[in-house]
């Protein structure tokens, strides 16, 4: 008997050891989102929890809203803003609903007043359910222990009441808690049962406030005409096509999908502005949508103007020189992004009420009025 | 309720074997560990737990009339009757359509039964059967406790898939004294987290490559057939060795011993070997309440052949009503067959250790082996036999020989791993088991093989596979 309650106590020993060890030093080594890029956006977030303005969206918003642009436009106002921006790639507007109420639960964004969501005027939007359909880019996300600390693994996993209890049960110990960014450390990639996310997007530049910066399609064209060839590749001639007419009456529709947008942000504290993301008109027009981006525009005009929520639509994006201001067929180039990001700050500020730009200054006690 | 649920784990199993090592008297363990077994069963379907009730219940009858008379018709009765549920269940719509297909009977008389297969009923219907044949053979004495009969049936451990206990090994026990040694205790646990182990990081962690495999109906390059084949190999082995390793692992906590179902079978250089490794009592109740009732190998080779290829083919057919279970039946006949008319005409001394070629006979005949078993698994996982014939063409003629994608790769990783490691984890399930480990060794063990799953295991659990049979 005494051999064994010593085995149990090294046992117990050896655990104490891991989960010390895994507490110090887990994600300096291992993946924390399964995304490099997010692993880096994250890291920059939580460098200064001063955030009082949060952009979110999908790759349109991470790559063409520069927070640099927004703050110096609130700056001008004699506005102290501090704008940061956590859009995630692949994570449309139909994600944000689930994934906010988290998020703002983070201690670096604790301060944030303003929700700023850019929207795809010529896409369908969904309120997504208990469970999801996980893509490629999402799955890997949120299924890593970055998801898991948002409790959002769910969506891209089914499980039953009793795996989900003991998950709970048990989830105060990092061994079982993040046991998939454990077995990224001690695999070869190649062997991993979820590959990491690697973009091989043409950085321009470092990330700057969560914003990431890209080449123009000016910087290597033939790479550009290959890459819209392999994009639209990937449609079926079915998805050129409008969109059916009910699906935006629906989302802006009482009790839609935007309403519940708002409410959600409204229930964290925050004020929600939208914003239509900047994509480039090649997109548009390849799909045959510009007719549905203007009246997708106007339906979301009156949702907002009903709601008072600011919805700063800069329209379609029908630059004098595309190749310098995109980067490719969807998004904002570095370049493009500075002069769309000066725009629609300026926009943002005169469209906020006195109420919010005071509660911007609540927001951080050095900010001066 | 599955061993590797944490319903299971966590709530069922710390609670019964509570309840049962708590209880004061033998006959209180009895109605506990009854109980438990049959809200483990029910847990899944209790509608079905009558039946299971139903069918131990006409062994029951059976081998008592078995027992006072030297006549077979107790026997008949338990075949029509057992075998009979066996059909309606798991066979009906099966024969229905083929009978369709053979034009015997029209489109609009076909049997079109929608419900659900009760959970392991090929295994219950041959345990109950291999008893009531026990009995009339006088290889066991009919038990005239009902309640006996059903724990000897309903045990949870080996309730749905095996292993298929013989009456004379597993009655005994059941009816107790139940004893159980912390050391024993402590080996069981250990050997229930080997098998966990075994399902969670090498069967559920291949799984989903393997199913994304065998979801393309066709297309598939040389290389993919390849990794479907010897994945499901791995995945398959991976599962039921698992699940037979849990199940010893959890009889030994109540103090009973079940036999070890698997003996390294990959290692086997010949079919025949092959099954006298794997999934051993399958293995010896086919022999023994079927090969050896249709002629054996004692009367002529015709009828041995004969009775190789339908023993094997009703072999596949208890494994599931379709085609590909049947050609895989009898691949292994045919197999098995042509393994015994060798025998028949080479010399013995080409198998003796002494023969100056014997390595190289061993390798060739492993080569063989691996390559007719993993032809098998493709047949058997298969959907269709025109998906079996398209992959098995690509197998051997696939003229793109194609990439190593990391499916392949995790695949051929997971694959290898659990070959270089079967060695160890069968030589530690027999040291346990034979209580060649001390406590604390075991205890140890189990301990960092829990940590091991938690880490290493496949995000997501799947069913067993033979929990379908």
């Amino acid at each position: 008997m005494p051999r064994l309650i010593v085995s149990i106590l090294l046992c117990i020993g050896l655990l104490a050891t891991i989960e010390s060890g895994l507490r110090t030093a887990l994600f300096h080594h291992a993946s924390y989102s399964n995304s490099e890029s997010i692993d880096a956006q994250l890291a920059e977030r939580d460098a200064s929890p001063h955030w009082n303005i949060l952009l979110v969206g999908d790759s349109e918003t991470r790559w063409g809203i520069h927070p640099q642009e927004i703050d110096e436009a609130f700056r001008r106002a004699d506005v102290e803003a501090h704008a940061f921006n956590h859009a995630f790639d692949g994570f449309g507007a139909s994600w944000w609903p689930v994934l906010l109420p988290p998020l703002l639960q983070h201690p670096s964004l604790e301060h944030v007043k303003i929700v700023a969501l850019g929207v795809q005027m010529i896409d369908a939007h969904q309120v997504i359910g208990q469970r999801a359909q996980c893509g490629a880019l999402q799955e890997p996300v949120l299924t890593s222990a970055f998801g898991e600390d948002l409790g959002l693994r769910a969506l891209c996993r089914s499980e039953s009441w009793d795996t989900a209890l003991g998950n709970r049960l048990f989830s105060w110990l990092w061994t079982v808690r993040y046991a998939s960014a454990i077995k990224s450390l001690l695999l070869p990639t190649p062997l991993l049962p979820q590959t990491p996310l690697r973009f091989n997007s043409r950085k321009s530049g470092e990330p700057f406030h969560g914003f990431e910066p890209h080449y123009a399609i000016a910087h290597d064209r033939g790479s550009y005409a290959e890459e819209f060839r392999r994009w639209k590749a990937q449609y079926n001639e079915r998805d050129f096509q409008p969109l059916a007419a009910e699906i935006w009456m629906s989302l802006t529709s009482a009790g839609g999908f935007f309403d519940r947008l708002l409410n959600t942000v409204n229930r964290e504290g925050r004020e929600l502005v939208l914003f239509a993301a900047p994509t480039n008109p090649v997109v548009i027009d390849t799909f045959g949508r510009r007719a549905d981006y203007e009246t997708n525009s106007f339906l979301l005009r009156q949702w907002a103007v009903a709601r008072r929520v600011p919805f700063l639509d800069l329209g379609i994006q029908d630059v004098g020189s595309p190749d310098s201001y995109f980067s490719d067929m969807r998004h904002l180039s570095g370049e493009g992004a500075r002069l769309f990001s000066r725009q629609l700050g300026k926009a943002l500020v005169h469209s906020l009420s006195s109420p919010t730009i005071e509660l911007l200054a609540e927001a951080n006690p050095s900010v001066r009025q | 309720m599955l061993f590797d649920s944490f319903v299971f784990s966590g709530i069922f199993l710390p609670l019964s074997l509570a309840l049962f090592w708590l209880s004061p008297s033998n006959r209180l363990k009895q109605l506990v560990l009854l109980f438990t077994s049959l809200l483990f069963y029910g847990y899944w379907n209790v509608a079905y737990v009558p039946l299971l009730i139903g069918m131990v219940f006409v062994a029951w009858i059976c081998a008592r009339q078995a027992g006072s008379t030297s006549s077979t018709w107790p026997v008949w009765l338990a075949s029509t009757c057992l075998l009979g549920i066996l059909f309606v269940f798991k066979y009906m719509n099966f024969f229905g359509h083929a009978f369709v297909d053979m034009r015997l009977i029209s489109p609009d008389n076909e049997p079109n039964l929608h419900f659900a297969l009760p959970l392991g009923i090929s295994f219950i219907t041959f345990q109950s059967l291999g008893y009531v044949i026990d009995v009339h053979r006088k290889d066991t004495s009919a038990e005239p406790r009902f309640t006996v009969v059903l724990l000897f049936k309903a045990f949870y451990p080996q309730l749905i898939a095996g292993p298929i206990c013989r009456a004379r090994q597993l009655m005994p026990q059941v009816m107790g004294p139940f004893r159980c040694t912390r050391a024993q205790f402590l080996a069981g646990l250990a050997i229930f987290t080997i098998g966990l182990f075994l399902k969670f990081v090498f069967a559920d962690g291949i799984a989903s490559h393997v199913d994304a495999l065998f979801l393309r109906p066709s297309g598939h390059t040389r290389l993919e057939s390849w990794a479907a084949a010897y994945g499901f190999g791995c995945q398959i082995y991976a599962d039921f060795w698992g699940y037979s390793t849990m199940a010893v692992g959890l009889a030994y906590m109540y103090g009973i011993e079940l036999p070890i179902n698997f003996h390294l079978p990959y290692l086997s250089d010949s079919i025949r070997e092959f099954w006298r490794r794997w999934h051993v009592t399958l293995s010896q109740w086919l022999r023994d309440y079927l090969y050896k009732p249709l002629g054996g190998s004692r009367r002529g080779q015709t009828r041995t052949v004969c009775a190789l290829l339908v023993t094997m083919l009703l072999g596949g057919l208890w494994h599931g009503a379709n085609y590909t279970f049947m050609l895989w039946g009898l691949l292994h006949g045919a197999a098995l067959s042509v393994e015994h008319l060798l025998r028949e005409i080479r010399p013995d001394d080409t198998t003796a250790a002494s023969h100056p070629f014997n390595g190289l006979i061993r390798i060739a005949g492993w080569c063989y082996t691996m390559l007719v078993v993993c032809i098998g698994w493709i047949l058997f996982r298969a959907t269709d036999i025109g998906q079996a014939l398209s992959i098995t063409e690509s197998f051997f003629f696939g003229k793109d020989f194609g990439i190593a994608t990391p499916a392949v790769m995790q695949i051929t990783f997971l694959t290898m791993a659990l070959f270089l490691l079967q060695i160890p984890i069968h030589t530690a399930i027999r040291v346990l088991a034979e209580g060649k480990m001390s406590e604390e060794w075991s205890f140890a063990c189990a301990f960092s093989l829990l940590l091991g799953t938690i880490v290493l295991g496949a995000p997501q659990t799947r069913p067993f596979i033979y929990f379908q049979f």
